[in-house]
């Protein structure tokens, strides 16, 4: 589990494992399904879905407590509003990075 | 802590009475899980629905029994705000908390949609489990003492207003007209029930014993005062009820009610007058209460040079009434008296009480309003009439209980049959062989008659039927007048019942479709058609609460009037 996490999770969820480790579960296989969205969505430039499926990672790692995701996720929203197909593949490969963590 | 599973999916035939319930609609399974399990640690039932369509599925089965919702706003399908004004037609009331990962500083302008709803709160999605239990316990609080006190408000406008029907079913019916005399009245609580009174009480000839009280204050204390001293005058009738009683034995029989079970709880300033028609005399005591007036002739008369009265009724303990207190005041047949509580001086043209009905103006409306209707014969809505034309020179708000009663000698006006009665079906079949038999008299012609009459049963049993509830109805009365206007018969009917007919029928369809609507309308309010064919003129209108209906009646004698609909 990310250290990060799983100092969260516990804070947040009063040390309860079971809990904990549902929560951090669902949210490793759900930021990778959701990566791996975002890398369609690149490949087809589609700027608005990949804009999207970055808002969903953030909001999701933001509830987990992975604040090295949620800055990745950030800054792919942001490039990809400006539709920075060099800027967005970077945080693309900085959000694979924080994902290898999980 | 168990784990999450338990709270996680909306169930059919939710039971949401033992917990506080909250709806978690996200379409992300984590952001359900997280907020589910905190709310469930805190003590909440959590239900998390994955989409709108099942949100609101899962809302309409609890049938409000949510405390709140707590929601993303960027969903798939729907925006969050969009759910929302569903959220609203479901349970206007119920806190929505928007959960979002949306930052404030991105301008996206969702923290001013949020506040467009006074009862929409933000929540960041890292929000911390305190912070979030928080804010939703309290809000939920703060909503639960809201609905709390909306209950109980609703609550007590329901007794107060059972207590004012209590009151009314207390209070003399509000006319009557004898052959030898009459009285008319208007009570009006400020604000519900009232600490007003007034008691007509019939002895002798054509004699009548009128008290008007008017409790200190005004509300629940002084409403509940008037009912025990309603009570003891009704009493009082059966059991003193003494024809020749004089006002100041009253005045002192009330004055020892107050003493004995009332006394430091309120007092009561009270007008007590005796009538006799037939001795054209009034004997009369004013305890604190503005003097009896009595307008003869358009003018006020100046009847109590000596200042005579009393204190009012329990306001001290020792006050004794005399002899020495009561005016006695010769009456001509045309004589009108008007009896009113101060309240009629708070009527007011501002909000605030601020701009009061003068006594002048008040004096100068009564002497011409009397004047006029004792000559037209509409002196049975004379209360009505007085207040309608305060109200239309700008004295319409009420700041006080107030209740003005007129009584006068019976006059029989030449070409005018008026009269006064309960409003039940036998009271209108007697009355209506009561105007024929007046209009043979009068040497109409049998057809206008058979008319008029048609037009009178019609108008009384419409108002019967739909003019009042079932309690209203035993206290109902109705007044009339019939007389020829420009060669035709004009009858106008006064009640105070409700204004909405049983049926509206437009005006085109009158003459054209009567057979038809008479066989298809004949449970809905054929009578209507059937009126409006007999008539060549209709008019209506309200003051004060009162209806005031004019039917202009065809007669084989005014065929130019034959069919003429206004």
């Amino acid at each position: 589990m990310k250290k990060c996490c799983e100092d969260y999770l516990n804070e947040q969820f009063c040390g309860d494992a079971e809990v904990v480790a549902e929560i951090y579960g669902e949210y490793a296989s759900s930021v990778r399904a959701k990566i791996a969205d975002a890398t369609a969505a690149f490949k087809s430039g589609d700027w608005q879905l990949l804009d999207r499926v970055a808002h969903t990672v953030k909001g999701n790692a933001l509830a987990a407590g992975d604040q090295e995701m949620a800055d990745a996720a950030i800054a792919l929203r942001k490039a990809a509003a400006l539709g920075d197909a060099s800027e967005s593949s970077r945080f693309l490969a900085a959000m694979s990075a924080a994902a290898e963590g999980l | 802590m168990p784990g999450t599973n338990e709270t996680r999916e909306p169930q059919r035939g939710l039971d949401l009475r033992d917990r506080i319930a909250i709806l978690v609609v996200d379409d992300e399974k984590l952001i359900r899980l997280t907020i589910g399990a905190r709310l469930k640690a805190a003590g909440y039932y959590a239900v998390a629905a994955a989409s709108v369509d099942e949100a609101v599925k899962v809302m309409k089965e609890s049938r409000g029994g949510f405390g709140a919702v707590i929601t993303d706003i960027m969903m798939g399908e729907m925006d969050g705000f969009v759910f929302r004004d569903i959220v609203r037609g479901i349970d206007p009331a119920i806190p929505i908390f928007f959960l979002t990962a949306l930052d404030p500083e991105e301008g996206s302008g969702f923290l001013r949609r949020i506040m467009e709803d006074p009862i929409s709160y933000y929540l960041p999605k890292s929000v911390d489990t305190r912070v979030l239990i928080q804010r939703v316990r309290r809000v939920i609080a703060s909503r639960r003492v809201e609905l709390f006190i909306e209950k109980k408000m609703k609550d007590d406008v329901k007794s107060l207003e059972l207590a004012a029907n209590i009151q009314k079913s207390m209070l003399p019916v509000r006319a009557v007209m004898t052959p030898r005399g009459f009285y008319t009245t208007w009570w009006r609580p400020m604000d519900v029930v009232s600490g007003d009174l007034y008691e007509a009480v019939p002895f002798g000839t054509g004699c009548y014993l009128y008290v008007l009280g008017d409790i200190q204050g005004h509300g629940t204390s002084a409403a509940l005062a008037m009912t025990a001293v309603q009570s003891f005058l009704k009493h009082l009738v059966h059991r003193e009820g003494n024809p020749l009683m004089s006002p100041a034995q009253v005045a002192n029989l009330l004055q020892n009610f107050f003493r004995t079970n009332l006394a430091d709880v309120s007092y009561m300033t009270a007008l007590i007058c005796v009538h006799r028609p037939l001795l054209g005399n009034v004997s009369w005591i004013s305890c604190g209460a503005p003097d009896l007036v009595v307008v003869d002739g358009g003018k006020s008369l100046d009847i109590n040079p000596d200042h005579r009265g009393g204190l009012p009724v329990g306001l001290m303990p020792d006050t004794f009434y005399t002899e020495q207190d009561v005016v006695s005041t010769p009456l001509s047949r045309s004589a009108a008296c008007i009896c009113f509580t101060d309240g009629l001086f708070e009527l007011s043209h501002d909000e605030d009480g601020s701009d009061k009905l003068p006594g002048d103006l008040a004096r100068r409306l009564g002497e011409q309003l009397t004047a006029a209707m004792r000559e037209d014969g509409s002196m049975m809505v004379g209360p009505y009439r007085f207040v309608h034309a305060c109200a239309e020179s700008g004295y319409e708000n009420v700041g006080d209980d107030t209740t003005v009663l007129v009584f006068g000698a019976h006059l029989e006006l030449d070409g005018i049959y008026e009269a006064t009665l309960p409003l039940s079906p036998d009271d209108v079949d007697k009355a209506s062989q009561e105007l024929a038999g007046w209009c043979r008299q009068e040497g109409w012609p049998d057809g206008d008659i058979s008319r008029v009459q048609l037009v009178l049963e019609e108008k009384l049993m419409n108002v019967h039927d739909h003019g009042f509830n079932d309690r209203d109805r035993l206290h109902a009365v109705v007044s009339l007048r019939l007389r020829r206007r420009g060669g035709a018969p004009e009858l106008t009917v006064w009640d105070d019942g409700s204004e909405e007919p049983s049926m509206r029928v437009t005006e085109g369809d009158t003459s054209t479709t009567f057979d038809k609507a008479n066989i298809e309308m004949r449970d809905h309010g054929r009578g209507r058609m059937m009126v409006r064919e007999l008539c060549f003129g209709i008019q209506r209108m309200k003051y004060a609460g009162m209806n005031e209906t004019v039917y202009h009646i065809k007669t084989g004698d005014t065929p130019g009037k034959e069919g003429m609909l206004e």
